[in-house]
């Protein structure tokens, strides 16, 4: 018993006949193709797997793909701008906010929405904020320096220094 | 097991003397510990295989388990096998100086057991194979979530009678292991046993579950020790028994945790040591390196001795590692288990941390705080470690250990360099770092410097990455191979400007007559005159290529001093961390910020270890 699903992925539209039980994370990964998006943990705690859905960011290892159904998606693939990383992804690079890098799709996207709701964050706020991603890696530190960072580049009317291109 | 040519790999390095069974890598007549494999179910989905799995009817006989270490031993204990006759793999001692003489001059004696609890590594990658066997090329293919592609490529080859030449292993951007990936594990010949049979690929992906039983465990240790020392705070001998949990199987480097014998006196002019290790089998997941394996229980044992110490004799517990300190003047140090340190002032990190902690205004607010009913507490590491896996020079006597650093520096026609080597990283970002090695002994820009890894059919056998070996060994061999690339364009400059070689200056990227830096030839020139035979000296091949196998001379000491400083909830004991202070000396800093974010990572899994973490085992099953 398949059922249809249609969704926009990254602008991109994507239609599919899968099985009820498929996870929008295996979705993503194995029939968009789009393997930025990870899976630690199966079971909501680790938060790698992090996308938006939406305008909400979500963990699609907890939700059937056949929920998604209609909805616009947004994963790590699609933050950049051609060439020009997302500030969050340059924040991450510059400030080496990622060890293994495991983990860092499901944190930007987490901190995305975390700077939408709050654009300039302490960093209290960051750390709880975040508590739904795990980091085996960098304790965290550098992470929270990173959000930091684009915290400042992304607020309402700060000057756009505009990052290297991807060489 | 007529599948299988040879059981799983056991090192013969760390403890040469223990006795371990054959350890296939499907259960075969007896399970010994969850998570152990017992049967394969190939589908063509996730979802297919689970619910297959599922209708399995697998029976088990249930036998009386084995649940920790102190049941292991008891003589009327069940033997886990046969072939070892005994629950025990070894009992061993490793000593140095007069143990009696400490203990017969001895002020203060103190006894204590410590435990180093069994953690499970999580690295939030969880490990995934996917093997491709081609039947009539006779070609196994391995893609796997592993540190070390190498020994995974000759052990398949071993255990499935594979030539090596027909076996690639492929270790990819690998999402972190911490220790946990360090082993050929079952699932890499079971996978790639299943491709040869079908004639297809077979991929399979462990879950976060199945991370935390069949990937291996860490430290799992009771530690028993016996303290001799004087009323002024010398100590004078250490005795301790390392009891170590190997789990169910002896795992590849399972031993590996024994090396916390050779290295317990720590920066400490310690007069006797008599070690002990014991190692057993149990019923639980086998244990292998995590996160320093060994190092971590050798200092935190050293440091206790300290603190005890301090406190037996009421002295304050930096006097105590004042006064024990190896002093510079007596660098290099020959340790009593042999290991020569080559340099270290200890007392500098030291004095450093209690500077940034303010040490004397901290002791005062800790007297105001006690009113109030506030704990304040401060903990101390001075810590010496054993980094560098593994110089054969020196340790073949204590330990057995000889692992190289390999690398290849290959420049390109145009002057871009690709750089192989063979360490197999998974976040501690060698990239970075090993080209910033090349850019600077070739003067190439960084971004024409490509790092490549993890790929067995790219160069030569590298030794992979463990046991905080890469940048002192990898590295040193990545230095190397430049320089050797380097010595070559300095002759091929001197044939191109007509000059003496001696008389050849090279600096940033470009050769010149000493004197003379405007008519330079730049390594780029220079590089595509290598692969011109008629603009080389007659004598000399083409090519910039240099490799290099670096065995290293001596293991490597870092060392610092470490500050926590804690408050404790009197009535609930919940423990907050108010501040950590690290004063680090690891030699040369190639990327600062790189040392810095794996002393964060480090620091945060020690106090998970220290507040958080354990792996808990029930002592009955559900069924009783």
């Amino acid at each position: 018993m398949r059922r249809k699903v249609a969704v926009t992925i990254n602008g991109a539209k994507h239609e599919h006949e899968v099985e009820p039980r498929l996870l929008l994370v295996q979705y993503i990964r194995e029939l968009a193709g789009l393997t930025g998006t990870h899976v630690g943990c199966d079971t909501s705690n680790c938060g790698a797997c992090t996308v938006e859905l939406d305008g909400h960011s979500v963990k699609s290892c907890t939700i059937f793909a056949v929920q998604a159904d209609g909805a616009a998606i947004t994963t790590i693939e699609g933050l950049a701008n051609g060439t020009t990383l997302h500030p969050l992804q340059q924040a991450f690079w510059d400030e080496h906010g990622l060890q293994c890098g495991f983990c860092t799709p499901g944190m930007i996207m987490a901190a995305k929405q975390l700077l939408e709701r709050n654009p300039n964050p302490t960093e209290r706020e960051i750390r709880v904020g975040l508590e739904g991603n795990l980091c085996r890696c960098t304790g965290y530190h550098n992470i929270v320096k990173s959000i930091q960072a684009a915290a400042k580049v992304m607020a309402p009317g700060a000057e756009r220094k505009a990052p290297a291109p991807v060489s | 097991m007529p599948e299988f040519q040879s059981p799983l790999p056991v090192t013969t390095s760390f403890v040469p003397e223990k006795k371990y069974p054959n350890h296939y890598p499907i259960a075969t007549d007896r399970v010994r510990y969850v998570g152990e494999p017992v049967a394969i179910v190939v589908a063509t989905s996730k979802a297919a295989a689970e619910d297959a799995a599922e209708r399995l009817d697998i029976r088990y006989q249930p036998l009386p388990p084995v649940l920790d270490i102190e049941a292991a031993l008891k003589k009327d204990s069940p033997v886990l096998h046969d072939d070892v006759g005994s629950n025990i793999a070894y009992d061993i001692k490793r000593t140095g100086g007069d143990i009696e003489a400490a203990f017969r001059d001895a002020d203060v004696r103190i006894k204590q057991r410590i435990i180093q609890q069994r953690l499970i590594p999580v690295a939030v990658e969880g490990r995934g194979v996917v093997a491709d066997y081609k039947k009539f090329a006779k070609t196994l293919t391995v893609t796997s979530s592993t540190q070390i592609p190498h020994f995974v490529k000759i052990w398949l080859g071993v255990i499935l009678g594979i030539p090596e030449s027909n076996v690639r292993v492929i270790a990819p951007d690998v999402g972190g292991g911490f220790g946990s990936k360090i082993r050929v594990y079952p699932e890499e010949v079971l996978v790639a046993l299943a491709s040869r049979r079908l004639g297809r690929p077979v991929k399979w992906t462990e879950d976060r579950n199945e991370n935390m039983k069949a990937t291996h465990h860490g430290r799992s240790q009771i530690w028993d020790v016996e303290i001799a020392a004087k009323r002024d705070g010398k100590v004078l001998g250490v005795r301790t028994t390392q009891y170590l949990d190997l789990g169910g199987y002896c795992s590849q480097f399972g031993t590996f945790q024994a090396i916390a014998l050779l290295i317990i006196q720590g920066p400490y002019k310690l007069p006797a040591f008599d070690g002990r290790g014991v190692g057993v089998y149990t019923n639980r997941t086998p244990t292998d390196a995590y996160r320093g394996a060994g190092r971590p229980e050798a200092t935190h044992l050293i440091e206790r001795i300290m603190d005890l110490v301090a406190q037996e004799i009421g002295m304050d517990p930096v006097e105590v590692r004042r006064k024990n300190f190896i002093a510079p003047s007596e660098q290099p140090f020959t340790n009593l288990l042999g290991l020569t340190y080559d340099s270290g002032d200890y007392r500098i990190t030291l004095d450093k941390a209690l500077e940034l902690v303010d040490y004397p205004e901290f002791r005062k607010d800790q007297v105001e705080a006690r009113k109030r009913g506030k704990y304040l507490g401060i903990g101390f590491c001075t810590y010496l470690e054993i980094c560098g896996l593994g110089p054969s020079v020196a340790t073949t006597a204590a330990a057995g250990i000889g692992f190289w650093g390999m690398s290849v520096v290959n420049l390109h026609f145009t002057g871009k360099a690709t750089v192989i080597i063979g360490s197999s990283p998974h976040g501690q970002g060698h990239e970075t770092t090993f080209a910033q090695i090349v850019a600077n002994e070739l003067g190439l820009p960084l971004e024409d410097i490509d790092v490549v890894h993890g790929d067995t059919a790219i160069g030569p056998m590298g030794m992979d990455t463990y046991g905080s070996r890469s940048a002192s060994v990898d590295g040193t061999a990545v230095y190397l191979s430049s320089v050797k690339v380097r010595e070559k364009a300095r002759k091929i400059a001197a044939h191109l400007l007509e000059a003496a070689e001696a008389d050849i200056v090279y600096e940033d990227g470009k050769a010149f007559v000493k004197g003379t830096p405007s008519k330079a030839v730049t390594i780029q020139e220079i590089t595509g005159a290598a692969f011109q035979p008629h603009r080389l000296p007659p004598d000399m091949e083409g090519g910039m290529e240099a490799t290099t196998f670096f065995n290293p001379p001596n293991f490597v000491w870092p060392f610092g001093a470490h500050v926590a400083l804690v408050e404790i909830d009197g009535e609930t004991g919940a423990t907050r961390v108010v501040r950590y202070v690290a004063v680090d000396d690891c030699g040369t800093r190639i990327n600062p910020m790189v040392v810095d974010g794996q002393l964060h990572g480090g620091i945060a899994q020690g106090i998970g270890q220290a507040l958080y973490e354990e792996a808990v085992y029930a002592q009955q099953s559900a069924r009783g």
